[in-house]
């Protein structure tokens, strides 16, 4: 199918961007269009003006900030994935992409565009909130930050106003305390995921924490901190196993009180379970690189 | 009221100009403006990889692209890729390895293949990684094991050049 008409701005700079999306309340942003193009074309989405940020230069920069790292709304998938700063500043990013779609989509779809757009089932909200992370919104009216905790708000739908644009993505930077484990399951490699789980350990003795991030199994991504097993972090080891029937009860009670689709429950245990066996698995104090398993 | 976007887009190495309604995709541009009826539409989603295409390099989905975006960039399509005389490495290879029936999926696997070969990522690839990376392009008749024996062909004599 093809899309309702719309007019079309290349904009070529943020403020001409947001003053388009002040000027048109039925305004959407055009960043990598591997989400929204399908939208249109099925006309599951109408816009009666499409606003381009594609051609905007400086949303493509890519810096460290103190011990935050600074992604521009267009930093493609593809980037993530094989930009070895990247890697470096935290190697769950590049991990994660690789399960986005395929080659063609990755080249093009955007970081920033996949947060706004939200969708329940997609990788990098969920990194976002896993790692504490936050976004930039400029409009007209100035600029914010939101908190990833307070960015996703249903399914495909954030906090970001209708005129405001998102244009950095900041993650902080992995820490040598820190591990992590990511496990999905999608029926074919690049299926939209049915659940997944993002596990972090911090093994610190000021701030020792567990804690698991579901996304595909509610409207939101969901983020629940493991106190029990936050106590005993520091021994979380390779020796832990997901298999642990004490890891397995408090996983179930974390989703059960977490408000997800109870119909996925099972799944999304499972996914966990996993994801916190290679989180496990990973202590980057004793190895030379951060991460969990491939 | 719809926009109607000059495009001008260097195709297959020639530049091309296009007066187009803003909806118009790349994919459209090149089948219905620019006659290049190589890329396919199939899906118009993304999925099934018909209409890839390569833009400034890089593997594109056509039908998820639009003409204006492609204004001021470079275009190769499976027209674009042919010799003239004979066929590349890549088409020689799904010839010989029955890589093809309707044809409808081919000039999207050329590419992405060919994308494979030229990134330096095909020759390190076994056959479970190859097989993943086609992943993204669809065929409903060969049954896909031609189209993976071309992708280890083209692997191997990429190995082959190198001892």
């Amino acid at each position: 199918m093809k899309p309702a008409p719309f007019t079309y701005v290349a904009a070529r700079t943020v403020d001409e961007a947001v003053r388009l999306l002040a000027d048109n309340d039925d305004a959407k942003v055009l960043a990598g269009g591997q989400s929204l193009l399908p939208l249109l074309n099925l006309r599951m989405a109408r816009c009666e003006a499409l606003v381009d940020i594609g051609r905007i230069a400086v949303l493509t920069d890519v810096k460290v900030t103190g011990d935050v790292l600074c992604l521009g709304a267009l930093v493609r998938h593809t980037r993530l994935e094989h930009d070895p700063d990247i890697r470096s500043a935290h190697a769950l990013l590049a991990h994660v992409v690789g399960h986005i779609g395929h080659r063609a989509i990755r080249n093009h779809g955007t970081i920033g565009g996949s947060i706004a757009h939200a969708d329940p089932s997609a990788e990098l909200p969920a990194t976002l909130l896993a790692l504490r992370g936050s976004v930039i919104a400029v409009s007209t009216s100035g600029r914010r930050e939101i908190h990833a905790d307070d960015l996703f708000v249903n399914h495909f739908q954030t906090s970001l106003a209708d005129n405001e644009l998102l244009t950095l993505v900041q993650i902080p930077l992995a820490r040598p305390t820190q591990s992590w484990g990511f496990y999905e399951y999608a029926p074919r490699s690049g299926d939209f995921a049915q659940a997944g789980a993002i596990v972090t350990i911090d093994r610190s003795e000021a701030a020792p924490q567990v804690a698991v991030t579901w996304f595909a199994t509610g409207a939101t991504p969901t983020r629940v901190v493991l106190d029990e097993l936050s106590a005993v972090a520091n021994q979380v080891s390779a020796g832990a196993s997901g298999a642990d029937p004490a890891v397995r009860k408090t996983l179930t009670d974390a989703y059960d009180r977490s408000g997800s689709d109870s119909g996925k429950q099972m799944l999304a245990v499972t996914v966990a379970t996993r994801a916190f066996q290679r989180a496990a698995q990973s202590n980057p104090a004793v190895t030379s690189r951060t991460g969990g398993l491939n | 009221m719809e926009t109607t976007i000059n495009v001008q887009v260097r195709v297959n190495g020639a530049a091309r100009t296009a007066a187009v309604p803003a909806r118009t995709s790349l994919a459209d541009l090149l089948r219905d403006h620019l006659a290049l009826t190589g890329t396919h539409v199939g899906c118009e989603q993304g999925v099934c990889g018909s209409c890839t295409v390569f833009v400034n390099g890089v593997s594109t989905r056509s039908c998820l692209f639009l003409a204006a975006q492609a204004d001021g960039t470079e275009v190769v399509t499976v027209e674009g890729l042919t010799p003239v005389e004979g066929l590349s490495a890549v088409q020689q290879a799904m010839s010989d390895d029955h890589a093809l029936q309707c044809g409808f999926c081919t000039p999207g696997f050329v590419v992405t293949i060919t994308e494979m070969a030229a990134s330096g990522r095909l020759i390190a690839m076994d056959e479970h990684a190859i097989r993943e990376e086609l992943g993204g392009n669809l065929c409903r008749c060969t049954g896909y094991q031609g189209l993976v024996a071309a992708a280890l062909h083209v692997r191997d004599e990429l190995r082959g050049e190198l001892s």
